[in-house]
This record gives structure tokens, sequence and C-alpha cells, in this order.
């Protein structure tokens, strides 16, 4: 079929679709570009330089940058690994437990942090911790994140969950394998992709996360996104663009590793 | 049955599914080293009671017994019989030895002799050389051999098979159907097997349950189902069948409309009743001869290769299908608008129920 | 006959206790922490504020009054409608209507466009649309204030191919904001709407066209109705996260253009430091997104109910 015959085919579709492209990743592009220029000045180029990455390890302010890099990545990993295991315990009980009387209530308060503005949540949160004299700080920064990382977490699992057949189930307790037995080792390796790609989304949600951290972080305690924004309101410097970019990349891989896993786990299961 | 033990027995077993009854309290038995179908159109309940036997479900009511013992109430896991599922359910992450063990496993037999069993089960079914291999890597006939490989490992007392030819091609379902039964009888395991193909059936089964919404109609060897069908719901189901309102005419049974008279086999219970003949019990005369059949006229002719089907009006009657082998004489040369005769052959007929 | 029925069987059965347990870490923690304080919430807006943060515990309708009502510099005249936060709200949700227009715009196209390409190339186009989500969105927004800011890339560039004399003044306008917004969340809107659009059924195109309608005519009259599920989800997926937005106006709209999230910042961390205020901001703003929640999942389920 001609392309002019066919039906399917939008004139101009594709162009927007580029432009759609460029619009979500020039201002990445330039940032990225930028973070390597050698000049102080953030409007002239003045050759490659690694300077601005060197200045962010190394440099005056570069204690205040580990601290937060530190913070955000316990708070990233120790938040991700809680939501997970309660997401996977959550969803084996949604999935696979029949239904019940509480069955949309339940869904409905696991994806609340998704359906209320975060502005809200932050605000809820500053208010309940204070109400109930929970110092602000560490503590309160990684409680808020284990919150709302469960939908995030959730979400994939069990629609993972979802794409195994209940005659996988059926299978083992045929063949005597007991409640526990079934899902050590017949649920949990074949949904272990989906308990991973939940735990990478839960992990960079709570990296990138700003809003919600910033209201609950008190005096002092600072995450790499907080961190960076109080450096912006003083104006964009260069270093902050390296900062960006390494962030950027770390994001870029975890969504990497998550989507391989998602399209390796979809190739396995074409069986049928 | 009561000289020959039994594998399994059914006592008025029910299931409903909320207000629906898939099950009206079904009582048969089923004889140890039997290969046994449940045949039936979907929704007739037959998938159902495989999975009540397996315990995947729970009864509403009645009793199921394995070789004497009442099994109704305990879980799959504490149930000796083992499932060949519909679409396999290989477990994709595991090998394929590791599927075959997979009940050994946690039967907790050792290592050493679970792994002597999977290797007999696999040259059993012939898939030594794929024991590394991933069910994902393996053909539709190869995974559904592996499946038989697992459910026959543990050595169950009773074999259940969930339609596990349907997702197989034509060719690959007809070679399994006598691998099957080679199996069946090498194994001496009873075999439960579910399938809505007839033909399948008949092929292989040393009895059937017919079975239509939520009751069994008829059981029986193939031959007895086929040839003897109880009801008009099994002589339609199993194969083609004519059936004819009749009523008593002298020593035998004839159309209101035709003086044709005929025997039939079977105990009528009153002076009106059904008949069943087979489409290749019918022959065909050219022209209208009153006393030696039904007269009517050519409908239509289907050439099926191995023989032809011809459909004829009856006048003042029904339609009757006809097969006739492709060499017959008659066959070859009718055209639809011919006058033709229509007579049964001596014991086509049967009284149905 | 024999699919989704293990509920009610033997295995369904005897799991309700094991359920229970394995619900019970989510159920406490999200009632603690997410259903209480949101509880909490709705009870601090009706508090009496102290002043530099933090409540007086006495029963108080002041938040909602001074959100609403305008009684002068003393309090003591009659009261008239205080429109400054109205305002505030009336011109978040235009932002975020445009912002959603925007969207639609640029994501329509280029949903449908995915969804027409061959399979093996689908996949590395939502990639591509997929991973800036996931880059933080505070980098991306501070990205986009250095792309078009006054002596930024993007006006050095079109400065230095000519096409434009004296920069651009893009930055603290509203159009940055809706820009900024746009930017923030487009895949909401290319996702939903290419689930959609991939599970259309092409032949309907086919079938109008042969009936002699216009390219124009397909796409509007057919592909449009046909996935409007997709199109719903996708505006909503827009439309509230930017009505509640912080990030972009703080950044791209500067003093002037004040929107609900700044107002409700401004309660908590900057100068106002007035909680019962904020909590009541937010409580109207929540109520405002649960009542376009609950519109569209009626409209969801008269769409499901009219295709049955």
């Amino acid at each position: 079929m001609s392309r002019a015959h066919d039906v399917r085919h939008m004139p101009g579709f594709g162009f927007l679709a580029v432009v759609c492209l460029l619009v979500l990743y020039l201002p990445l592009l330039v940032v990225m570009v930028y973070s390597f220029n050698e000049s102080r000045s953030i409007t002239l180029w003045g050759g490659f330089s690694l300077r601005w990455y060197a200045e962010i390890f190394y440099g005056p302010e570069s204690p205040k940058f580990k601290t937060a890099a530190w913070n955000s990545l316990t708070i990233a990993l120790i938040a991700a690994t809680s939501a997970t295991l309660i997401a996977t315990s959550a969803a084996i009980a949604m999935v696979r437990g029949g239904s019940f009387r509480l069955r949309s209530a339940t869904f409905g308060l696991i994806t609340m942090p998704i359906m209320v503005p975060e502005i809200v949540t932050a605000v809820a949160t500053l208010v309940f911790f204070s109400s109930i004299g929970f110092v602000l700080g560490y503590a309160s920064i990684l409680v808020a994140h284990i919150v709302f990382c469960i939908p995030f977490a959730y979400l994939p699992i069990s629609s993972r969950l979802q794409g195994i057949e209940s005659h996988y189930d059926e299978a083992a307790q045929d063949l005597y394998a007991n409640r526990w037995q079934t899902f050590r080792y017949v649920l949990l390796p074949m949904l272990l992709p989906g308990v991973l790609s939940g735990f990478l989304l839960a992990f960079i949600i709570s990296l990138d996360d700003f809003i919600i951290t910033n209201f609950v972080k008190g005096a002092g305690v600072e995450t790499l996104p907080t961190a960076i924004f109080g450096a912006v309101k003083q104006g964009i410097k260069p270093d902050i663009m390296a900062l960006s970019t390494l962030l950027l990349g770390v994001s870029v891989l975890l969504v990497t590793a998550s989507w391989w896993l998602g399209r390796k786990d979809s190739a396995t299961h074409d069986q049928h | 049955m009561s000289d020959v033990a039994k594998a399994l027995s059914f006592d008025q077993v029910v299931k409903d599914y909320g207000a629906t009854r898939a099950l009206h309290g079904l009582s048969f038995d089923i004889g140890e080293r039997e290969f046994f179908t449940l045949l039936g159109p979907s929704g007739c309940g037959k998938t159902t009671l495989l999975r009540l036997i397996a315990g995947f479900e729970s009864l509403t009511s009645g009793r199921i017994a394995l070789q004497g013992e009442d099994v109704s109430t305990l879980a799959p896991a504490e149930r000796p019989v083992n499932t060949v599922f519909q679409h396999y359910a290989l477990f994709p992450h595991l090998s394929v030895h590791d599927n075959v063990g997979f009940g050994l496993k946690m039967l907790g037999w050792d290592d050493a002799r679970s792994k002597r069993r999977v290797d007999d089960m696999l040259a059993m079914v012939k898939l030594s050389d794929f024991a590394d291999r991933r069910p994902a890597q393996l053909s539709g006939g190869q995974q559904q051999r592996v499946a038989l490989a697992r459910a026959m490992a543990p050595e169950p007392r009773v074999l259940l098979l969930d339609e596990p030819l349907s997702a197989l091609d034509l060719k690959l379902r007809q070679a399994m159907r006598s691998e099957l039964k080679q199996l069946q009888q090498a194994s001496g395991i009873t075999f439960v097997f579910v399938t809505h193909d007839q033909e399948e059936a008949l092929a292989m089964s040393d009895r059937i349950a017919v079975m239509a919404e939520g009751r069994v109609q008829q059981i029986g060897t193939p031959r007895e189902i086929y040839d003897e069908p109880v009801n008009a719901f099994v002589a339609d189901f199993i194969g083609q069948s004519n059936v004819l309102d009749v009523v008593r005419a002298g020593d035998g049974w004839s159309l209101l409309t035709s003086d044709y008279v005929l025997q039939a086999q079977g105990r009528p219970t009153g002076d009106a009743v059904r008949l069943s003949i087979r489409p290749e019990q019918l022959s065909l005369t050219v022209g209208h001869q009153t006393s030696d059949g039904w007269c009517g006229q050519v409908r239509h002719v289907s050439y099926l290769g191995s023989g032809s089907d011809i459909a004829v009006d009856i006048e003042h009657g029904p339609v009757l299908q006809v097969r006739l082998p492709a060499q017959d004489a008659v066959a070859v040369t009718v055209q639809p608008g011919d006058p033709v005769t229509v007579s049964a052959n001596p014991g086509a007929a049967r009284v149905l129920g | 006959m024999a699919g989704g029925v293990t509920s009610s069987g033997v295995v369904g059965d005897s799991f309700a206790a094991v359920r229970t347990r394995l619900l019970a870490p989510s159920w406490l923690v999200l009632l603690f922490f997410m259903f209480a304080p949101m509880v909490v919430m709705l009870i601090y807006s009706f508090l009496t504020k102290e002043f530099r943060g933090g409540v007086i515990w006495s029963f108080s309708l002041g938040a909602y009054d001074q959100f609403f009502l305008d009684r002068g510099l003393f309090g003591d005249e009659p009261p008239k409608i205080e429109w400054t936060y109205i305002t505030i709200f009336l011109r978040s949700i235009w932002q975020a209507l445009a912002a959603t227009v925007l969207c639609l715009l640029i994501g329509f196209p280029t949903a449908y466009f995915i969804a027409t390409r061959p399979v093996s190339q689908r996949t590395a186009w939502l990639f591509l649309i997929t991973v800036p989500y996931w880059v933080n969105l505070l980098i991306r927004t501070v990205s986009m204030k250095f792309l078009i800011r006054d002596n930024g890339p993007l006006n050095e560039a079109l400065l230095a191919i000519g096409l434009i004399d004296s920069p651009l003044a893009l930055i603290n306008t509203d159009f940055a904001v809706q820009l900024g917004l746009f930017y923030s969340y487009l895949p909401f809107m290319v996702l939903p709407l290419y689930a959609s659009i991939e599970r259309y059924d092409f032949t309907l195109s086919e079938a109008a066209a042969d009936l002699y309608a216009s390219r124009r005519a397909v796409l509007f009259r057919v592909v449009v109705p046909s996935v409007k599920p997709g199109l719903v989800a996708g505006c909503i997926l827009v439309f509230v996260p930017s009505l509640g937005a912080f990030l972009a106006p703080d950044l791209l709209g500067g003093a002037k253009n004040f929107m609900i999230g700044s107002l409700i910042e401004e309660q908590f961390k900057g100068n106002a430091g007035n909680w019962p205020f904020g909590a009541a901001v937010s409580m109207i703003l929540l109520t405002i997104v649960m009542l376009v929640l609950l519109v569209m999942a009626r409209s969801r389920t008269r769409d499901v109910g009219s295709a049955a």
C-alpha cells in the first residue's frame, strides 16, 4: 500500500512526534553540554573541561554535596526496600486473595499517595508529624518516602502477578507444594522481574523527590534535590549543572535497567 | 463395576457457583487402570468435575473417594493425583529436568532417587536430550510431553488430563493419541481425560462419560456410546445422527406420513418414540419406491473426499442426512432435485430414551 | 467454566487469615502515615494560627474566612468576597488547562505516530518518551529555566541565526509556566493515549475511508471517539498534578505568576507562616482534585456501560 493511500498515515504527525522528543530532551542536553564548560560564565563556551565535576567532589562545597548524596542514597535504598516488601506482600493478597470486603478500599489506600497532589501529601505529613511530636530530620524524611514509594512499587508488581495465570499455583499445589513452597519456588521466581522493576522505580522516585522532602526535612538535613534547589535559588551555577548531570545519569541508568527487566520478562512470557 | 477395583467413585457430587448449579448430583465409578474420558461440550461441567478431583475446587455436597478413601476435603497437595493442564502450566523459570522433578522435590525424595525417576520419565517421553532446556525453548508437542512426564513422575494413583491435546495442531494431535494410550497401558495408571472432541474420546478411551448441562448422559465403551446412544443429545453429539419421531406400526415403526416400516433396537416406552439412525446406515436408490423406503428429493450434495454427504428432503417429512462411500454409483450421479428413496440398513435404527 | 474460580475453591477459602497478615503492613503504614495525616490536616484547617508556624488548639473558621471573605484591614467591615486567593485558584486552573491543551496538541499526534510504527520501533519510541519522566523533576525544571532565560542558549541561538533581533522575554511569564508544566507532564499524556490507540482497530479507519471519509473526518469522527478513554485519562493525568505544581511556577513563573502550590508552600516554608490557612488551602485543592477524579470515574463507568 502506498503511503498516500494508507488511511493510518496522518500528515505532520511524525514531525510533531519529533518536536515532542526535542522539547523533552533539549533542555537536558543543553545542561549536560554546559556542565562540561570550562568557563565560569553560564552563557559563553570556554572549551571542554571536567573542572565542575572536580569541584563537586573536591571543591569547598563538596562536603555539603557528599552529605546530601549520602542522605539521598541511603534514604532511597531503605525506603525502596521497605516499600517493595510491603507492596509485594500486599500485591499477593490483592491479586491472589480472591474477593474480600475491603478489597477496593485497600486498593484506594495503596494508591492514595499517587492520587493526592504531592503538595497536599507534603502538608498533611508535616502537620501530622508536628501534631504527634515527631522531630523533623532524617527519620521523618525516611518515613514519608516509604509511604509514597509504596504505590510505585505496588503497581508493576501487581500487574506482573496478574500476568501469572493461577494455573501455575495450581500446578505447584497439584505437585505437592504447600502454600509457602508454592510462593518460594514458583510465584517468587516468576514475580522477581516485577519486584526488581518495582524496587527500581521506587528507588528513583525516592531519589528524585523534592516537594515532600522539602516539607518534612527539618533544618540542617538535606538531600540532593533540596541541596540543588537551595543552590539554584542563588542562580544556576556550573557546578549545579554537573551535579544535575550526574543525578540524571543515575536515573537514566536505573530506568534502562528496569525497562530491560520488563522486556526480558515479557519475552519469557510469550511462550503460549 | 463390582468385580473391578474402583480408582475413583463419585457419590451425589454437587457443585454450585453462587446460584448456578454446575454439577447436579453425579454418581458413578471409574475403575483401576481405566482410560476414562469425560466428554461434552464446553460448559457441561467436565472441567469442573476434573478440578473437584484434583482439589482446586471444593464440593458443595456429596463425596469423592479415591481407592475407597474419602478425599473430598483434602487440599490438592494431599491428594495422590496429578494433573496435565490444558496449557501445560510448565514453570517457565525451571529447566525441563527441574519441572519434571518438582513434585518429587516437594515430596522430599532424595536427590539420587529423584534424578533416576526424572531420567526415566524423560526417556519415557523421549526428551532425554532436552533436560536442560527451558520450556520456552520447546515446541508445543514437546511441552505437552514434559507436562505429561511432570504429572506422572510422582507416581500418582490417578492422572487427570484437562484437554491436553487441544493446543496442538491436527497432525500432532492424532500422533499424540496413540502415544497417550500406549503410555497409559504401559504405566498402568488410571487416566481421567477431559475433552470436547468426540473423535479423540472414541479413539483412546476404555469408557466414556458423555456429559451435558451438569449431568452424565451416558456411560459406556466407545462402541456402546456410538452404536447405542441412550438419548438424542448423545446420538447427536457423538458423530452425526438422524433423529426421527415415529409411531408404532405393526411390529415396527413408521413416520406418520409414510408407509415405510422399519425395525428398531432398544426398549420402547410407548407407541410414539424417537429413533436415531446414523447417516452411514442409510442407503439411497434413484426414483420413488414407496414400500422400500422414504421418498424424497435430493436437496444438497457435499463431496468430502472419502465420501459424499447427501441431504434428502423427505416428502411431508424431515430432512435426512445420508453418507455414501465415494465410489458409490448413486453418489457419483445424483444432482439436487433428483427423486430418490432412502432406506435404513437392518439393525440401524435405535430407540432413544 | 474453569477460569477465575480459585477464590471460591479450597485454596481461596483457607487464604483469609494469610491474606490479613499479608495486608497488615500496608494497612498499618498507609492508615497511620497517609490517611491519618489527611484527617489531621483537616483538623488543622479548623484551628487557630500561631505566629511563625504551628497552631493553637482552639476551633476557628478563620482560615476559611480568610480565604473567602474580605473584612477589611482591621476585620471590622461588613464581609465582601475576597478575590485574592480565588484569583490564584482561577489562574492555577487556567494554567493547568493551558498546559493540558498543549500536551494534547503535541501528545496526541505523538502517541498516534508511535502506535502506527512497526512493532519493533514502538518500544524504542516509548522508551524515549518515558525516560525524561524518571529524571528528577527539579533538574528538568532548572534545565528549562536555563534554556529559556533572557540570555540563555535558546535566545542566543535564535539571535545568532537572525530569527529575532532582541531576546524573547520567555522567563517569568505565564507561557513559561505553561511550557514548564507541559514539559513536566507530557509523558502522562502520551502513555495512556498510546495504550488506547494501540488497541484501536485500524480497519475502522479503512471502513470509514471506504465510505468516502476524508483523512480529517477519519481522525475526528472515528479515531478520536474510539480512543476517548485514553484521551480523558491523559488529560486528567496532566491536569491534576499541574494544578498543585510547585516547581514550575516557582522557578519559571517568578513572583507575579503565583499558583496554588506556591501559596501553600509560603504558609509553611516561607514568610506567611499560617499553618491553618495552608491546611485549608490544601483541603480546597484536594476537594477540587477529588471532584475531577470523581467525574472521570463516572464518565468511565458510563463508557463501559454503554459499550456492554
